[in-house]
């Protein structure tokens, strides 16, 4: 995001609190900021909007991951099966 | 158009999500998506010959995984009228309606908002697909698994204020890819 100074950040300041607020972990002193940095700032305001709707859109979404062991299983059992095939054609 | 490779060592980072969030749907139980995925891998490995290299590995591999997703209800099927239904529960710990609790459902959620967040979702792991892996893989362990910062900074060595950095990183490229293929 370009640099450029405001009230109380510049926009890349602006664009990591807003980024922080989507999960929650932004303190008071950042939302109030925020909000009024987005007052004067027409990108900033925007990419609130876009990131906000992209939160939304996630949680919409229930993506399901499959957990870091359930992923470790599935790459030990592919990669026995690699090197079974490996030692099998050598 | 290029020809495309298949390089199993890296099919479970960047195809494991992808796949299993498709079997989940199709199975509704975890376990057996997880199996579904993993003997996915086992047979595009398996058949890595057949590979022409005309569709992409994704698409390859989700073809398997239709085949088995296939098979799996042809097996249960087979072995339908011999399964136990209970009616209700049968041990000490769960108490209550089992059937009300079974039956009870979202009254506002329809078929086709499922179907349209089945093509969101897949939307969002395609475009996620698209971004940094190291950004992807950040960002799906703080946004999807839901990890606190401490947590993913310890896992990829990472200090917070880079966390952010890569974090924002990603949801400018993953909004932007979405609004092509979404909005």
């Amino acid at each position: 995001m370009q640099k450029s100074k405001f009230f109380i950040f510049d926009c890349s300041n602006a664009a990591n609190c807003c980024d922080k607020k989507e999960y929650n972990e932004a303190n008071v002193r950042e939302k109030t900021s925020i909000i009024i940095h987005n007052l004067f700032c027409k990108k900033c305001r925007d990419y609130s909007a876009k990131n906000s709707k992209l939160t939304q859109l996630i949680k919409k979404a229930r993506i399901k991951g499959c957990t870091s062991e359930e992923k470790r299983n599935i790459k030990e059992r592919l990669k026995q099966e690699i090197s079974k095939q490996k030692s099998s054609s050598n | 158009m290029p020809k495309h490779t298949l390089d199993p060592n890296k099919w479970v980072d960047k195809y494991a999500d992808y796949l299993f969030n498709y079997a989940i749907v199709r199975v509704n139980d975890r376990e057996i998506a997880n199996d579904l995925v993993s003997e996915t891998f086992l047979a595009g490995l398996n058949s890595k010959d057949n590979f022409l290299g005309k569709a992409s590995e994704r698409t390859w591999l989700i073809s398997i995984l239709k085949r088995k997703v296939i098979d799996y209800y042809r097996r249960i099927n087979s072995q339908k009228g011999k399964a136990e239904v209970r009616i209700n529960y049968s041990d000490d710990e769960n108490t209550g309606e089992w059937l009300e609790e079974q039956v009870a459902d979202d009254f506002d959620r329809s078929a086709e908002d499922e179907m349209e967040n089945e093509e969101l979702r897949l939307a969002i792991l395609e475009c996620l697909d698209e971004i940094n892996p190291k950004h992807a893989a950040i960002f799906k362990m703080k946004t999807i698994d839901g990890a606190d910062t401490e947590a993913v900074c310890n896992e990829f060595k990472i200090t917070p204020s880079n966390l952010w950095v890569i974090i924002h990183r990603a949801r400018t490229a993953l909004a932007a890819c979405l609004e092509k293929k979404w909005l």
